[in-house]
């Protein structure tokens, strides 16, 4: 695969996922700033994806998140993966990891999630935290070659048309 | 060489279990822990699409996982805004309140029980009032619709992606030489 097209995904990819972190993080700010509407635009895009509730989220100036505490661990968990992953290797060289390596990140949050939504155990801030970032870091390992692969599958195709 | 199978049955099949999961009151909790419902409606497309190729086809691609995603994602979004419309239409606002009372009772009862923890009851509670809320206008429609269309293409594609890397690649069937 072309390596120069290789950065160009890799950087925009990085750039939105870096302004989707963000946007968790301003929506309080926002709030906090007076700046209400906007907020509530913020607010109202990351309910689709997070039951947002108070007991469960951090706080910055006295406002939650946008997202819960272990959506929060997902997405920056997400961004730290995705930032050292070229420092582990050339981007064109990353292999996507085993299936069984993808299922042992996914399987202790969904066990920790489901055993608290069943009320057989209760999830505190550190396992939340813990098994949302396992999960967040290791993502990007799975999806990178893949989203590459594609882009550059896609650029091929469109070319030769 | 024979040609790939359609992307849009598999897409249509990603897109309805999208739907269904996020748009029914309750089951759309799924989606509070990193849009699962939406990654799973995604990466179930790229296992369906896997299922229609035979050894003459050729191999699938991570381009074909992203496209499928894309579209389940799309389809997704069409299908949850109008399940979630059709809920509320059904139950009208006579039987929006009964139905809140009645769900109000269950929850209550099972937060007695302590069979289930506060947080989730109120987050149940949340997610049905805010879909019975905004499936009755049609800003609150359009508004759920622009969200979906927004989020559940780029979460449905990861999952795609995700599921190519678990179920994508076929090994090689080894084919037997005729016998003598």
């Amino acid at each position: 695969m072309n390596r120069s097209l290789s950065i160009r995904i890799y950087f925009i990819f990085t750039f939105l996922v870096i302004l989707w972190c963000a946007g968790i993080v301003a929506a309080p700010l926002l709030r906090h700033a007076g700046l209400q509407s906007t907020a509530d635009i913020a607010y109202s895009l990351f309910s689709r994806i997070c039951h947002q509730n108070d007991v469960h989220s951090f706080h910055v100036e006295g406002e939650k998140f946008g997202v819960c505490i272990r959506c929060s661990a997902i997405y920056f968990g997400f961004l730290v993966g995705l930032l050292i992953l070229p420092v582990l290797g050339a981007l064109n060289r990353i292999r996507s990891p085993k299936p069984m390596y993808i299922l042992a990140v996914i399987i202790p949050m969904l066990i920790d999630a489901l055993l608290n939504d069943s009320g057989f155990h209760i999830s505190t801030t550190m396992t939340r935290l813990a098994t949302g970032f396992l999960f967040g870091i290791v993502m990007p390992w799975c999806i990178m070659p893949h989203l590459l692969e594609a882009c550059s599958q896609l650029l091929h195709k469109k070319k030769n048309q | 060489m024979v040609e790939k199978p359609s992307k849009l049955r598999p897409a249509i099949l990603g897109g309805f279990i999208i739907g269904v999961i996020s748009g029914i009151p309750g089951l759309s909790l799924l989606n509070c822990c990193c849009c699962a419902g939406i990654l799973l409606g995604g990466a179930m497309s790229v296992y369906l699409y896997r299922q229609d190729f035979t050894s003459e086809m050729p191999p699938m691609e991570s381009s074909d996982a992203l496209i499928l995603g894309i579209m389940a994602g799309i389809i997704g979004a069409l299908v949850t805004t109008l399940l979630s419309t059709t809920i509320t239409l059904i139950l009208g606002p006579v039987e929006t309140k009964l139905m809140h009372n009645f769900m109000e009772k269950i929850m209550q009862k099972f937060e007695d029980q302590g069979s289930i923890p506060p947080g989730t009851m109120d987050n149940m509670r949340d997610q049905f009032e805010r879909a019975l809320k905004e499936g009755g206008s049609i800003g609150g429609i359009l508004r759920s619709l622009v969200y979906a269309l927004i989020l559940y293409p780029i979460f449905s594609m990861l999952g795609g992606l995700i599921g190519f890397g678990i179920f994508g690649k076929k090994k090689p069937t080894v084919q037997q030489p005729p016998l003598q």
